[in-house]
């Protein structure tokens, strides 16, 4: 049917003459639909398409977000590779200056000089007491020919 | 003609029976003297590392120092008897004016050389430290004795 109401010729289907003729036979009724229906939905759609696309509008705080986002990523980025906490050197590092030396050790006897309760980060041996033995395996690290002394 | 065959025989096997160089053969014992200079800091702490570079000369013993506060050998790996290098290390947690000041010998180290080459050193400081665990500049040098 067109603008007017008028039936369009019915087309030949580009079709196997198998299907084509099987189509034919489908009974399939007639629906009249009214020109001022088909008029109604071309105006519709005319004007929809019509309208002019309107350009986006820059959005500063979508910039200042976006650019937050990078820097919260980067930072946490940096942060994960240069991690300087304490797993990151060997547990006789005491001083954490990269190799296990006599100056680890000699700080942990100065400690232990000074006070008799220390942490137990300074139990480097495991035994549950803080005491000379921690700075003798320090001291005993430190001297060891075939050692990686990085830590 | 006995005679002059045992002469031939006694000529030909003299060598064998000589006495090898006394010199090539000989086994000596030395000293070497670690000393330490910290200049006006008093020393509290150090680690050094010593190595026979060619091989002439091993290590058979360690002894401590001249100054009361590293007397007492230093820290080493056992492993390094019978050896060319060894790594030593001793600090005192003493008050600072219980500490040696300026050259002090820190320690002896006892070698084993074997014939007339004489052994060469090498003295590598790793670290030293004052009273309060601070790295001090510090110059080590050894000096050596012959003791037997």
């Amino acid at each position: 049917m067109n603008e007017n109401g008028q039936q369009q010729p019915e087309q030949e289907l580009d079709a196997p003459s198998k299907l084509a003729s099987a189509l034919k036979h489908v009974s399939h009724p007639k629906l009249f639909v009214p020109p001022y229906v088909d008029a109604a939905i071309f105006k519709a759609a005319r004007q929809h398409l019509d309208k002019p696309v309107k350009p986006r509008r820059f959005r500063p705080w979508m910039l200042w977000s976006a650019l937050t986002a990078a820097c919260a990523l980067i930072l946490c980025a940096v942060r994960l590779f240069t991690a300087s906490g304490p797993s990151h050197y060997a547990r006789e590092d005491l001083n954490h200056d990269g190799k296990v030396d006599i100056l680890d050790s000699f700080a942990l006897a100065r400690e232990l000089k000074s006070s008799k309760h220390l942490p137990a980060i300074y139990d480097v041996n495991g035994d549950g007491v803080v005491d000379e033995r921690d700075v003798l395996l320090i001291a005993t690290h430190a001297v060891q020919l075939n050692k990686d002394n990085g830590s | 003609m006995k005679l002059w065959l045992t002469i031939l025989i006694c000529a030909l096997a003299a060598p064998l029976f000589a006495q090898q160089p006394v010199e090539e053969s000989r086994i000596r014992f030395r000293a070497v003297d670690i000393y330490i200079d910290s200049a006006n800091t008093p020393l509290a702490a150090y680690q050094l590392e010593f190595t026979v570079t060619n091989g002439v000369a091993k290590i058979v013993g360690i002894e401590g120092g001249a100054h009361q506060a590293f007397h007492e050998p230093p820290f080493y790996d056992p492993k390094a008897m019978q050896q060319e290098r060894v790594i030593i290390a001793a600090f005192s947690t003493e008050d600072s004016k219980n500490l040696p000041k300026g050259k002090t010998r820190v320690a002896t180290i006892h070698i084993q050389t074997i014939g007339i080459e004489q052994p060469a050193y090498q003295l590598k400081l790793e670290t030293a430290a004052d009273s309060g665990g601070n790295k001090i500049p510090v110059t080590a040098s050894a000096k050596e004795e012959e003791t037997q």
